[in-house]
């Protein structure tokens, strides 16, 4: 895959070439992996005026860690990111402002790159559910709860094959009268 | 009136920050030591052995066996007590049998041994320095740390499998007089922690180990598990193969996490022990599901979904699907679907089912299967749960890569 960050170095303007590898410059919610561009007016309580201008090297948005990969966000003009110093458990990352004119990109070495028009967004990455860890003695009473259902569920089986059986039998069976 | 209460007799200053620096050198070796891979050093081991039981006033032992893995040092301790009748069949089937034969060969019968020698590595008069914070806080912070990267990367798992399958008193009630002998093939609790700390002490010129100090340094930078008794010992190798994963937890996608050169071995997925089969042959969504363990269950179904891909686990294993499947918005041609997983976790859990919008590099689309709350009923909302924000906002969404 043909990447920003791979050609930067020879200091190419990153405008044209974005334009020659043909990369989409957006201005609505775009998504990245597990990171999300989201307009500032979806999310007005986590935007705030960021200050600090992208650097020309970018800025690690998501740093890649245990086997994942970076994304790399990349300015041409006048861009601003602050990061948020949010708790750990804080899906969001940070605001990001793209003046007039100027374009920003996200890079990522396994969903390529994406452009985005000028406005004003939030970073927000993806959360998921953990599942809930059970001490040792809630993990055996429903270890035990599940037993005891498996247990009347086979007994109701047995009960229900039962009847049918006796069921089968008397309809098979006629009484001799005599 | 506040005097500075003399603490101890003699004082000793606090560490120096040429000492402190020897911390992570100390910590890294130890680790090293408690995770080493190869064939153990069976000369400086058996030195060790005397130097401890000399240092401790006691004669060397009579008899040193040298055994593969912990599990046969295990069988082997347990032997020499007289317990020969009481390992079990569960015990013997981890083991290939030419090396159960070799152990019952090896391990001599002739006189039970009735304990273990006490080991002793840290004297517990440090003259005043293990009351003294500025020591005991690092020092406590090397040994927990040594233990914690050793445990996890290899002795929590072989303990658990060594001791899991140990004689319980159903299986003692048939000979009672073999069960009343002690067990000494226990897996002795783990003392990870304190070798590296005495090694430290020792390079700060703080502390001049004595004999036996010195001899189980030795023995732990030469071999493996071992099981120190009155006449005889019985000494482990280290294993032949060990993998990890990048948080340092036992790991093997494919095959063993461990081997020991005796054919003991363990499977793991990220440092939770599994059975062979779900680790070496492709088996059944079912017969994951009916693992017990509800950890192991959790692993096996991430396993199985990794290499079968998440659609075809969530059909074979039969789960209810939750609301409709939704087209993915920004993401054309691909649908979300939402499936209740209560029966894989304790937990009142849906897992969404999204698949990339990239293509990977053979062609392929990668699933994911995330979790979300059991509230959400609709694929959407859930997949616009993840980055707070509403269903009627997600559907705005121009573009997924």
């Amino acid at each position: 895959m043909e990447l920003l960050s791979n050609v930067r170095s020879d200091g190419v303007d990153l405008a044209h070439l974005a334009a020659e590898l043909d990369i989409p410059t957006i201005a609505g919610l775009q998504h990245q992996g597990d990171l999300s561009v989201i307009p500032a007016a979806m999310a007005a309580e986590d935007f705030q005026r960021p200050a600090d201008p992208v650097p020309a090297v970018g800025v690690a948005v998501v740093r890649g860690e245990a086997g994942g990969h970076t994304h790399l966000l990349l300015a041409s003009g006048d861009v601003r990111y602050d990061v948020r110093d949010g708790a750990a458990g804080d899906i969001v990352l940070g605001s990001l402002e793209v003046g007039e004119g100027a374009t920003a990109w996200l890079d990522h070495p396994e969903h390529g790159n994406t452009g985005i028009a000028p406005g004003r967004y939030v970073l927000r990455r993806k959360r998921e559910m953990a599942p809930r860890v059970l001490d040792p003695g809630a993990q055996r009473k429903r270890d035990r709860a599940r037993k005891e259902a498996r247990k009347q569920e086979a007994r109701k089986r047995a009960a229900r094959e039962q009847a049918a059986r006796e069921q089968a039998w008397s309809a098979s069976t006629r009484f001799v009268a005599d | 009136m506040a005097t500075p209460r003399p603490a101890h007799g003699h004082h000793r200053p606090p560490p120096t920050v040429e000492q402190l620096a020897l911390l992570p050198l100390v910590q890294a070796e130890w680790t090293g030591h408690g995770l080493a891979v190869g064939p153990a050093d069976r000369a400086a081991a058996e030195e060790g052995v005397r130097d401890v039981y000399l240092g401790a006033g006691r004669r060397p032992p009579e008899q040193v066996i040298w055994l593969g893995s912990p599990m046969a040092g295990s069988i082997g301790a347990d032997i020499r007590a007289g317990r020969l009748p009481l390992v079990t069949r569960r015990a013997w089937r981890t083991l290939p049998e030419a090396t159960g034969e070799a152990i019952i060969d090896r391990v001599p019968r002739d006189t039970a041994e009735t304990d273990l020698i006490m080991l002793d590595p840290l004297p517990s008069d440090l003259g005043g320095l293990e009351r003294d914070p500025r020591w005991t806080g690092p020092l406590g912070r090397l040994g927990r740390e040594v233990a914690a990267a050793v445990g996890t990367g290899l002795r929590g798992a072989v303990g658990t499998a060594v001791d899991q399958v140990a004689a319980t008193w159903q299986d003692g009630r048939m000979l009672p007089e073999v069960a009343a002998l002690p067990r000494l093939g226990a897996f002795r609790p783990p003392m990870l922690g304190q070798p590296a700390q005495l090694d430290f002490l020792a390079r700060c010129g703080v502390l001049e180990p004595d004999r036996h100090g010195r001899g189980l340094l030795r023995v732990g930078r030469a071999a493996g598990e071992w099981w120190p008794m009155r006449d005889s010992v019985v000494l482990t190798e280290r294993p032949a193969e060990l993998h990890h994963d990048a948080e340092g937890r036992l790991h093997h996608p494919s095959g063993p996490a461990v081997r020991y050169p005796d054919g003991w071995c363990l499977w793991a997925w990220h440092g939770v022990t599994m059975p062979r089969e779900i680790v070496e042959d492709d088996v059944p969504v079912r017969r994951v599901l009916a693992l017990r363990n509800s950890e192991q269950r959790r692993c096996a179904v991430e396993l199985l979904a990794g290499r079968a891909g998440w659609r075809r686990v969530v059909g074979q294993a039969g789960w209810p699907r939750v609301g409709r499947e939704e087209p993915d918005p920004g993401n054309p041609g691909q649908i979300l679907s939402l499936w209740c997983v209560d029966e894989l976790y304790d937990d009142h859990l849906h897992l969404l089912l999204m698949t990339n919008g990239t293509l990977e590099r053979d062609g392929t689309r990668r699933e994911f299967g995330e979790l979300v709350p059991g509230w959400i009923r609709d694929p959407v909302q859930a997949a616009a749960w993840q980055i707070g924000l509403t269903a009627r906002q997600y559907r705005e969404t121009v573009r997924r890569t």
